[in-house]
């Protein structure tokens, strides 16, 4: 028999993620942008933290059976779930920009083009190794390298 | 697990480096990538780099004077070249390249949490 703790978790579950897919609980900010954070309020107002907070993973009961890499979805979305869409659009602008404009590996090439911040971001996931400033090091060689191993095991094209 | 130890390097100064320290597939295995597809793995790790940047965002916003958020966004809504954009940067976010790291790390950490919760990754994982 399940606990009225594990019942409520799946209720705000179903009831969460619902409410995140269809946006029907979104309310208005004053500048106008909807903010996504209200669902997660409204769990709190009843009785608990969001289930995430919980470490509870998952989206609604129909999407449990689904493969497990859709979990990577969902954290990726809880990691910016609080971010009203104008600063996703910055965040994305900010990633284009060559990392050359902070001195960082003038003229380094990425496979295909210039090393950006948000490809520098990608090497650095994967464990490139940190420099004693927290960049991932770079020179010429190692840069080849690097465009290599991604291309052909981690996939990500010029 | 670190990436299969096939890949062969040395440093430019000729000292032999471990391939184990430079790449890993922690990221991709603590979400059950590691033997995903290149396209699915590529599109994580681009997905995963834009929450990285949209994290630095949140955070730049919030230590901008207030007149200076606005400033910092709209310079986004419109045609900017990269030296306007870094030129912003460098004056009122001298610590972006900190931030970026902050980000970054607390993203790892995360992710290998969430591995370690779903039984794909060692539960005490080190920061590569």
């Amino acid at each position: 028999m399940r606990s009225t703790s594990q019942m409520v978790d799946r209720i705000s579950i179903s009831w969460y993620n619902k409410a995140v897919m269809t946006e029907s609980f979104k309310r208005e900010r004053p500048d106008g942008e909807s903010d996504p954070t209200s669902s997660i309020d409204y769990i709190e107002r009843l009785g608990g933290d969001a289930p995430e907070k919980r470490g509870i993973v998952g989206r609604s009961t129909a999407e449990d059976t689904k493969e497990d890499s859709y979990s990577s979805i969902d954290f990726i979305e809880r990691m910016g779930e609080e971010t009203p869409e104008k600063e996703k659009k910055v965040a994305k602008r900010v990633g284009g920009i060559p990392a050359s404009a902070w001195g960082w590996a003038a003229g380094g090439i990425a496979a295909g083009g210039v090393l950006t911040i948000g490809r520098a971001l990608e090497y650095a996931l994967m464990g490139w190794e940190l420099d004693s400033n927290g960049w991932p090091k770079i020179d010429k060689q190692s840069m080849a390298h690097v465009d290599k191993w991604h291309n052909k095991v981690a996939g990500i094209k010029g | 697990m670190l990436i299969n130890g096939i890949i062969k390097w040395r440093g430019l100064r000729g000292n032999p480096v471990d391939e184990n320290t430079l790449f890993s597939d922690e990221i991709l295995r603590a979400f059950g990538l590691h033997d995903a597809p290149d396209e699915a793995k590529a599109e994580f790790l681009q997905s995963a780099s834009e929450a990285i940047l949209t994290g630095v965002v949140k955070k730049i916003e919030a230590q901008l004077p207030e007149d200076k958020q606005n400033e910092f966004l709209q310079l986004f809504e419109r045609p900017t070249n990269d030296e306007e954009l870094t030129a912003f940067f460098k004056t009122y976010v001298p610590n972006f390249k900190e931030l970026l790291v902050e980000e970054l790390t607390r993203f790892k950490s995360e992710a290998l949490k969430h591995g370690a919760q779903k039984g794909q990754v060692d539960s005490s994982p080190e920061m590569k």
